[in-house]
């Protein structure tokens, strides 16, 4: 999805936020999602401690991050797999490409990847004239409907399930009105045939792991095991902070993800890949790349503080937190990566003058920050980026000056105190009432304001106090 | 000529020259991480794995799983089985013929109504199968079989996922297996207003053949 600009983003916004409908079906499956949370969380004697420790490894992987994909190359190289590295989006599309060409791709089958969303590879195979399926359920949905994921790990979290059947129906010539259990029939029915005619299969990457040089795939459904057993050669493309420095750690990680992503104590198959086919092996890919991707991550790295987004292990426990992200829905952002997570890397990846506006889609209220396993500070990131677009000069003159006055103001009692209540709700009238918009009721001022009622309260006390003794 | 990997290393090394202050995030705390589960391994596997709509059959010998398998075999109807288990083999063998309905394998994998492989190990805690390449049963077969069976040892059970990483490194060294996996129930998702349906892509039911001695 190309980024749009503030106006388009608000105006989507205030769409979904004023579509009872969209509310409905987020509240029910954001409730769901919190649920399951709560019930996951239980295999932790200690969460806080779990996510200390995350952090620890995380702040560590990240500050030798050079170190650890050099020996991630290595080991990877010396165990038959190859190693591609792309600076920006469409060195990474290219290469690709090469390979798909080389191989002759007709049909190409991909496991659910936020990466190759960032870099817009489908339309590029699809270009070239492949056949490029989407083979997670909802991902595979999405792509029915010809839209982007609506969160990054539930892409179809706002479609009802009459919605998706309709969608069956029309795409896929399925027998209206189908319960979600004979919709997954029809998916699973076309997509297995899929899995065995592609020649090559593209994956993402959750954890990349530098001691064994292997990737790590997390998947519930079992069609990311199936797009890297058939086809003669997988691909997995990801950010080149996905790094943990040791397989050992997946005992800690994947939990971690599992109950942040989907309330499970661990995802139903994780697997952990370190090469194309051995010699004595049974079936499996000949050739394996692994395309490692910067598109701007250097930058995060560069800045101390925005750094520490880089943590992320894309679990999506803030997007289900944000109370923004439940009004707005996944595509007003219009940008890759929503939610919280998503406006604070958008800024720093896609430019700050662009997407500034997404680290003001925020009431700061931290609950992102509260549920990040690997404790980004998600909040204070977003009111970072708001301080580095004031910085860059980026914020406009009619924001400056209210500021300006805002700070007067605050400052000085008495010229807080200028005004009664009228002349107060006249000037927010005038000046505040754009803002506020028209769905909620302006604040009213009183006549008195609180220090002149908090005087006139004492003195009465004081004088019935005076009159009891 | 520069290339893509000397350019985003060097992004990397520039970025990280303030190292100083950031460095080492060391938790210096021995605390445990995971509930603590008080019943034994096998106990506990089985209770894990059930609540992730697993079907655990437990069995004193491999006589009794022998009876067991082929009573569920035949239980169920299924007529396309595909065995590639070593130790169905070497314990089992031919003597209990009956269960290998029909030998299909490398024929029509989509033909197959039941795959039975073994296993590396069965972690406790999570009541995850851990299954690797250098096992017969490869990568496709198990997770393309509508219905998986593996046979699996007491011997085999592990606290947790760390401790079956660290065996399968113990039993591997360098020579690591191309996939290992984490299996952990059937397939499932929730894809569709959040509505548990089992059996997407992979199988719609996994049943442990777990056998004491």
């Amino acid at each position: 999805m190309p980024a749009f600009g503030e106006q388009t983003f608000l105006r989507q916004s205030a769409e979904k936020a004023k579509d009872p409908d969209h509310r409905r079906k987020m509240n029910h499956a954001l409730k769901q999602s919190d649920d399951a949370f709560e019930r996951g969380k239980g295999q932790f004697a200690d969460l806080g401690f779990a996510r200390d420790l995350a952090n620890a490894i995380k702040r560590d992987t990240i500050m030798r991050l050079d170190a650890y994909l050099c020996e991630f190359e290595e080991r990877f190289i010396g165990r038959g797999g190859k190693v591609i590295w792309a600076q920006t989006a469409v060195e990474a599309v290219a290469a690709v490409k090469a390979i798909c060409s080389r191989h002759g791709a007709r049909t190409v089958v991909k496991s659910k990847s936020m990466v190759t969303e960032e870099i817009h590879l489908n339309k590029v195979l699809a270009d070239e004239g492949m056949d490029v399926i989407e083979t997670d359920l909802g991902e595979y949905i999405q792509q029915l409907a010809g839209e982007a994921p609506y969160h990054i790990v539930a892409p179809s979290l706002h479609k009802s399930k009459e919605e998706v059947a309709q969608l069956f129906v029309d795409k896929l010539d399925a027998k209206p009105g189908l319960p979600p259990e004979q919709l997954t029939r029809v998916a699973r029915k076309v997509l297995r045939k899929k899995f065995r005619e592609a020649e090559v299969g593209i994956t993402g990457v959750n954890f990349l792991l530098a001691d064994i040089g292997g990737m790590v795939l997390t998947e519930n459904e079992g069609n990311a095991r199936l797009s890297t057993a058939f086809p003669k050669v997988h691909i997995a493309v990801t950010g080149i902070e996905k790094m943990l420095p040791s397989v050992q750690h997946l005992g800690l990680f994947l939990p971690l993800l599992a109950t942040h992503g989907s309330g499970q104590r661990i995802t139903v198959y994780n697997s952990i890949l370190t090469g194309p086919r051995r010699e004595g092996e049974t079936d499996g890919p000949d050739e394996m790349y692994v395309i490692l991707l910067d598109n701007g991550r250097t930058k995060l790295l560069a800045d101390p503080k925005a750094r520490e987004s880089l943590y992320c292990i894309r679990c999506g426990a803030c997007l289900n937190a944000c109370p923004v992200y439940k009004n707005i829905g996944g595509h007003a952002y219009g940008a890759t990566y929503s939610g919280p997570i998503g406006s604070v890397i958008t800024p720093h990846l896609s430019g700050m003058k662009e997407s500034k506006h997404l680290s003001y889609a925020s009431s700061l209220c931290g609950g992102c920050t509260e549920v990040c396993p690997v404790r980004i500070p998600l909040h204070n990131l977003l009111l970072y980026n708001r301080q580095r677009s004031v910085e860059a000069g980026y914020a406009n003159r009619v924001e400056k000056m209210a500021f300006w006055g805002w700070k007067q103001a605050m400052l000085n009692r008495r010229l807080l105190n200028v005004g009664g209540g009228g002349v107060k709700n006249r000037f927010f009238e005038m000046f505040v009432a754009g803002i506020w918009g028209t769905d909620r009721a302006l604040p009213v001022f009183p006549a008195l304001n609180f220090s002149q009622q908090w005087k006139r309260r004492r003195e009465e006390e004081q004088r019935n106090g005076n009159s009891q003794g | 000529m520069e290339t893509a990997r000397d350019r985003v290393l060097a992004g990397i090394r520039s970025a990280l020259k303030d190292n100083a202050l950031h460095a080492s995030g060391e938790v210096g705390d021995e605390r445990e991480v995971f509930a603590k589960c008080d019943i034994g391994l096998a106990e506990g596997f089985v209770k894990a794995f059930t609540a992730i709509d697993g079907q655990v059959m437990c069995c004193d010998d491999f006589l009794q799983l022998g009876e067991k398998l082929a009573a569920l075999l035949r239980d169920r109807q299924w007529r396309q089985v595909v065995a590639k288990s070593d130790l169905l083999e070497r314990h089992v063998g031919q003597a209990q013929k009956d269960w290998d309905a029909d030998d299909v394998d490398g024929l029509d994998l989509e033909a197959v109504e039941a795959g039975i492989t073994d296993c590396e190990f069965l972690a406790a805690r999570t009541g995850t199968v851990v299954m690797s390449t250098a096992q017969a049963a490869g990568r496709a077969f198990p997770v393309y079989t509508p219905v998986h069976i593996v046979i699996a040892q007491e011997s085999q059970l592990v606290a947790d996922l760390g401790e079956a990483i660290a065996g399968m490194q113990e039993r591997y060294g360098m020579d690591f297996p191309s996939g290992m996996y984490l299996v952990s129930g059937p397939s499932r998702t929730g894809d569709i207003e959040k509505t548990l349906v089992l059996g997407v892509h992979g199988p719609v039911e996994v049943f442990v053949f777990l056998v004491k001695q």
